[in-house]
């Protein structure tokens, strides 16, 4: 129906080769954080790293929260506010992410060594 | 001073087929994909036929205003998806008059469309990286893209054939 050159058996075969190299050279990395910063209303910022387990206690406006790390992740574990969203926001450890307590004017931030976006639309 | 422009033959021929892969641009446009980013790219077809019939600068011609008017016709001038679209454009042109033009003895269509499909592909996801979504999860769709690249390169040539050997037989 088709007929094909050398060229094109040549392209094709490399090309198919293609498919199998491509799916296996992208395994999913997913972009783990490897050290928090601490934000305390304007103080100069506290950065720790997330490999290590501990128990942070930091003041803040309202009294001492409790920042918690603990294999690889990071909590509130205890605050003085009211609402306790930032305790209620859970467990993180994907870079860029933040968990912020603004009664206690305290904020965590995830580090990455690369720029994040999700995605610029217009 | 005004010498009316003057229209040859190859002009109307060259409008005739941009139109042609203009309707099927925008025909293609209009279908849901599964995938995003994955489309056949039929109006590709057109392309590859006036490439085979008329040579690459034909090609170029018809894959541009294609590109151009049917951005117009979507509403997608100068958006992101236009630079995409031209920029994959661009690339699969480059591939297939370089394959065309310095391999001509040992190339067809298939090897034409395929590669010019994968160059599409591999273009679109420099530059969505480069301008628009600097992060490297993007990396996750090249698999996906040059899989369904490289299998609608070969439908596409394969349509393209067929329409060929029917033209030189009516």
């Amino acid at each position: 129906m088709i007929n094909m050159k050398i060229g094109d058996w040549l392209i094709l075969v490399f090309s198919l080769m293609l498919i199998p190299l491509s799916w296996s050279m992208t395994k999913h990395q997913p972009g783990t954080s490897s050290a928090i910063e601490i934000n305390v209303s304007d103080q100069q910022a506290l950065t720790y790293s997330i490999n290590k387990d501990q128990k942070i206690n930091v003041a803040g406006k309202l009294g001492n929260s409790i920042i918690e790390i603990y294999d690889g992740k990071v909590r509130f574990s205890h605050s003085p506010c009211n609402g306790k969203i930032c305790i209620l926001s859970g467990w993180h450890q994907r870079s860029g992410d933040h968990i912020v307590c603004l009664p206690n004017k305290i904020s965590v931030s995830l580090l990455s060594q690369e720029d994040r976006f999700d995605g610029i639309n217009f | 001073m005004n010498k009316p422009l003057e229209i040859t033959d190859e002009d109307r021929k060259i409008a005739a087929f941009a139109a042609l892969a203009i309707t099927i641009h925008v025909l293609e446009s209009a279908f849901p994909s599964p995938v995003p980013g994955v489309k056949p790219g039929l109006a590709n077809i057109i392309t590859l036929l006036v490439l085979f019939r008329y040579g690459w600068r034909f090609a170029v011609w018809v894959s541009l205003l294609r590109v151009i008017a049917g951005s117009l016709l979507l509403g997608t001038f100068m958006s992101p998806t236009f630079i995409l679209s031209l920029s994959g454009a661009l690339a699969s042109l480059l591939v297939m008059v370089l394959l065309w033009v310095a391999m001509r003895r040992w190339v067809s269509l298939v090897g034409v469309s395929v590669l010019s499909s994968i160059s599409h592909v591999m273009a679109q996801l420099v530059v969505a990286w480069w301008l628009f979504i600097p992060h490297p999860g993007i990396l996750v769709l090249t698999p996906v893209l040059i899989t369904a690249g490289i299998l609608f390169g070969v439908f596409n040539a394969i349509i393209a054939a067929a329409i060929e050997k029917r033209l030189t037989n009516s």
